[in-house]
């Protein structure tokens, strides 16, 4: 089960939307960390929110959801939103084995959330 | 070597109530009527086979305390929680006319959920009985000594009428208690704690409470891994959801089941164990946790590895190793 992960980041007016694709985990969590602070900064210090497309994550460690909490905290602190969408299966569940689900804005789609933000 | 769990809830004692009990034996009730049980050996097979857990027992109400059986003589207990009295009431095998064992504690740290059994641990009421308090805060005896001073307990520390004795451990160094190896790890915890792990004849049982883990210290969790380290059992402090230790309860001590398997998975532990139970959770809460453990053990395994045993240990948990 080696550990690969691209992340794609793209603007979509004033939404930041972070496409990852592969695992999560120890090996990655470092890398996908950094460039989700990036986006976060750059939101913070000009305008929009952010958007996590997770439809191409296929498993999420403890250190990757520290991820997550890390960079909902800082967008909420500057009253931006964080939202996720369109977990796979496994990853759903984990969110579920974690409460992420309780803490974290989930979506069923990535639409669902682009119109979550302008509602 | 056997572990025996007296005590496994997590901050303060969380007794069952009357509507608890009613509660379970209405379930219980209620699945048996349909089984049409006509004998007393039906109604065991019943309860055994065909409960829940969750039903048919409970995990338990009584603070930190285990008991790790090395064979020989002596005893070894982890910490003095509310479940040190029912050790001293059930689990004394070892005690009576002619014996004269020693009682080994070791404490992980003296807050008050760890300590509190103390005052009513028989033993060290009993003239000649020795008692060895093991443990690596400089603050160990006289947190003993003021629980057991006014206006907190009637019966003064100088007039308990056992051998007492404090023995300072190095965290740094191997210690030999019973013919077993003991080593002592630092743990983040508020005024630190101290994770135990015990060694005898290639059987390794590890103690690992009152601890919250920094998972994005690589030298940190890499120290861990090595502690725990191919342990047969590792009874960890999973008191919390992760989402709860890294958001509203960051830093207040405790870790979670996930981060717990996934040290475990990468430590090649055999047993995890979940332990130190949050008292908001009734024994529903704690079934559907030790489930979603299971499955998360499941999802998190890494390649050509060994399934991870996954448990919640209860009061009377017994594990052979």
């Amino acid at each position: 089960m080696s550990s690969e992960l691209t992340v794609d980041v793209a603007r979509k007016g004033e939404v930041t939307v972070v496409s990852p694709v592969g695992r999560i985990d120890q090996e990655t969590a470092a890398d996908f960390q950094a460039t989700l602070m990036d986006g976060i900064r750059e939101i913070i210090d000009g305008d929009g929110h952010m958007v996590l497309n997770f439809a191409g994550v296929a498993f999420i460690s403890s250190l990757g959801l520290r991820s997550l909490m890390i960079g909902a905290k800082e967008l909420r602190a500057a009253d931006r939103k964080f939202l996720i969408a369109d977990l796979t299966p496994i990853v759903q569940e984990v969110f579920q084995i974690s409460r992420f689900d309780r803490v974290i804005d989930v979506h069923d789609t990535l639409d669902d959330a682009m119109v979550a933000l302008v509602s | 070597m056997q572990v025996r769990f007296w005590g496994t809830r997590g901050s303060i004692s969380a007794s069952l109530s009357a509507a608890d009990v009613r509660g379970k034996v209405r379930r219980a009730l209620q699945q048996a009527l349909a089984q049409g049980l006509t004998s007393a050996d039906d109604v065991d097979a019943f309860i055994d086979n065909e409960l829940a857990f969750a039903v048919a027992g409970t995990y338990g109400g009584n603070t930190s305390c285990v008991e790790i059986d090395a064979g020989g003589d002596d005893y070894i207990l982890c910490d003095v929680g509310t479940g040190v009295r029912e050790f001293a009431t059930r689990g004394l095998r070892k005690s009576g006319p002619g014996r004269d064992p020693v009682y080994n504690v070791f404490v992980s740290h003296v807050h008050w959920d760890h300590i509190m059994g103390f005052p009513f641990f028989i033993p060290a009421y009993i003239p000649g009985a020795k008692v060895r308090i093991h443990g690596c805060h400089e603050t160990l005896e006289q947190a003993f000594r003021t629980q057991h001073s006014d206006p907190n307990f009637p019966v003064q520390f100088d007039d308990l009428m056992s051998s007492i004795e404090f023995i300072q451990l190095d965290p740094d160094q191997a210690h030999s208690v019973c013919g077993v190896t003991v080593r002592a790890m630092k743990q983040r915890h508020a005024g630190d704690s101290f994770g135990y792990r015990f060694e005898k004849d290639g059987k390794v049982v590890v103690y690992a409470t009152d601890s919250e883990h920094d998972l994005g210290s690589t030298a940190e969790i890499d120290d861990l891994v090595g502690f725990f380290a191919d342990a047969d059992i590792l009874i960890f402090d999973a008191m919390y959801s992760l989402a709860e230790a890294v958001s509203l309860k960051e830093d207040w001590g405790h870790s979670s089941n996930m981060v717990g398997v996934e040290l475990a998975q990468r430590a090649g532990v055999k047993h995890f164990c979940l332990f130190h139970h949050e008292p908001l959770n009734d024994d529903d809460a704690m079934s559907e946790i030790v489930q979603e453990t299971r499955r998360f053990a499941e999802l998190s395994q890494p390649e050509d590895t060994v399934e991870l045993q996954v448990s919640a240990a209860y009061d009377g948990m017994e594990v052979v190793l």
